[in-house]
């Protein structure tokens, strides 16, 4: 396996850095929006609001977490159907499934490379953050922190998983992509504390992981929340991921099988 | 050793919006009919017919790329469905797609990323690439981007790619589709003298070309409309008519003769 996970790896980081523009452009573009709220942050500075007082009240700490991990999750949706649809219009899909490992395996090994680039580009954001425009780490507490990641991690992977399975079904347009990117930045609360939306859209909010990822990744950062003090959330995002990740595993090797059987699963 | 009982395969016609509309039911094509063949070791078989008339459908079942919609295949006693991994495990398969490769990667890079697929890895490996490298003739070539590659190129990597695992059938789907007149005699020429002869593989080939069936094939199967008319040695056809050109055209006329008379 350690020899399939660097072979993917260095598939993957040839490739992007063959396309030298764009790659040098991905780690820029990343840096951008943190510039953005930060003078949003700037212009709201003052207004008081009591919504951000749960995360500490400074609205930079909120958006810079909220829309550098919703970036990161939305990669981890995107990333499974992209990969496919990629070797799919590349014409190397029909190659690799003719090879020697499974079609599961080459799924969650093609997404490993996005990961780490998105991992880079997130410590980036909070890179320059910190550096410059005065981000505080002071009060993490880091055992916290790092389950909150690998729980939430965990849920975002199954729905990217559950969105591969839909690329193979439906090819183009497939819904769970479609659903989290247009509803993560409004429901989950990237840019704005979900509590100054109507009850009824709160309501929605809570059926979504992102809400949950975003509110305990927040809480352990900005203001050190244990475990223990997160256990209503963090066992929410924990009985999501608990479900949907086999879910999501049984249903793209069903979504595989099945376009063997129609004889669609290279085509798109 | 396969075989092929009984094998029939449907594609699912798209839908349009109005079938959708009026909950209409999902229509199919038949792309192969109750295919019955047994295939030896060492046989080398040319698959002939027009296009669509199944050969590649039938090539990638054997495959284990596509499942049969009715039917079975074994492959080496392996269930191509049941037991899709060890069923592939002795199948090489060069693909007749020239963007079945990674263009920004060289031919080497391409050829280590699907031998770590197949379970290879190391020295072992690198050696390995090295070899069929030679094989192929691309030496010198092996570490330019497969962007420069030129159609022939491009089919000595795939043969390479599909050698890697040293398998014991090697399925080609139209090896020289794509290939000028000198290209095609050099493709033809490796694989009958550097590939075959050497190893005594299975080879299956799906091809619109009779010199290449001639040389490259000891059985020639032909297909219409999704079924397998005839299959006979290449011996045996030259003894009864005098080329395969004919002994195909013979074949095409009866059945399209019959599918007239049972209209």
């Amino acid at each position: 396996m350690y020899f399939k996970i660097v072979g993917f790896i260095k598939r993957d980081y040839l490739i992007e850095s063959r396309y030298k523009l764009n790659f040098i452009l991905s780690f820029v573009s990343s840096i951008l929006p943190v510039l953005s709220f930060f003078f949003v942050a700037k212009l709201v500075e003052g207004t008081g609001t009591d919504s951000l007082d749960k995360y500490g009240g400074d609205y930079f700490s909120f958006a810079l977490i909220g829309i550098s991990f919703t970036r990161f999750f939305q990669l981890a949706v995107d990333t499974f159907s992209g990969n496919i649809k990629r070797a799919q219009m590349a014409g190397c899909l029909e190659a690799i499934l003719s090879s020697q490992t499974d079609s599961k395996t080459v799924v969650l090994l093609s997404s490993i490379y996005s990961f780490v680039a998105a991992g880079v580009q997130l410590l980036l954001m909070f890179a320059v953050g910190v550096l410059f425009l005065g981000f505080d780490f002071s009060n993490t507490n880091v055992l916290a922190l790092v389950f909150s990641l690998l729980l939430s991690f965990i849920a975002f992977i199954s729905l990217g998983i559950f969105s591969a399975a839909g690329t193979v079904i439906f090819k183009q347009g497939e819904p769970v992509g479609w659903l989290f990117g247009a509803i993560s930045a409004l429901l989950g609360g990237a840019m704005f504390p979900i509590s100054v939306m109507p009850e009824w859209l709160q309501f929605l909010s809570k059926i979504f992981p992102i809400t949950y990822a975003l509110d305990v990744i927040r809480l352990a950062i900005l203001k050190g929340y244990s475990m223990p003090m997160m256990w209503e959330q963090l066992s929410i995002l924990g009985m999501m991921s608990c479900v949907l990740f086999p879910l999501s595993l049984r249903t793209f090797h069903w979504a595989v099988e099945q376009g063997k059987r129609d004889g669609t699963l290279m085509s798109y | 050793m396969i075989c092929i009982q009984d094998v029939s395969m449907t594609f699912p016609i798209p839908k349009k919006y109005i079938d959708y509309l009026f909950f209409r039911r999902s229509r199919y094509f038949q792309a192969l009919t109750n295919v019955n063949l047994t295939i030896e070791d060492g046989d080398r078989v040319a698959f002939l017919g027009v296009n669509g008339a199944g050969k590649t459908t039938l090539l990638k079942l054997i495959g284990g790329l596509l499942y049969p919609s009715l039917g079975m295949i074994e492959v080496n006693r392996y269930d191509t469905v049941k037991d899709n991994i060890n069923s592939r495990n002795s199948v090489g398969f060069v693909l007749n797609e020239e963007r079945s490769f990674y263009w920004r990667l060289s031919g080497f890079e391409n050829l280590e990323f699907f031998g770590i697929l197949d379970n290879l890895h190391g020295d072992l490996l690198r050696d390995k690439i090295r070899e069929l490298i030679r094989l192929v003739g691309l030496d010198g070539a092996e570490n330019k981007q497969v962007a420069t590659y030129s159609s022939g190129m491009k089919q000595r990597l795939a043969l390479a790619r599909g050698l890697l695992r040293d398998p014991k059938i090697l399925i080609l789907d139209e090896p020289t589709r794509t290939l000028d007149p000198k290209a095609v005699i050099e493709i033809k020429s490796l694989i009958s003298s550097k590939i075959h002869s050497s190893t005594k593989r299975t080879l299956l080939i799906a091809t619109h070309r009779f010199d290449e069936a001639e040389e490259l094939c000891n059985k020639v199967c032909i297909m219409n409309k999704g079924q397998v008319l005839v299959c006979d040695t290449v011996e045996s056809i030259k003894s009864k008519h005098s080329t395969i050109e004919s002994f195909y055209h013979n074949v095409m006329n009866e059945n399209n003769s019959s599918l007239c008379i049972s209209r």
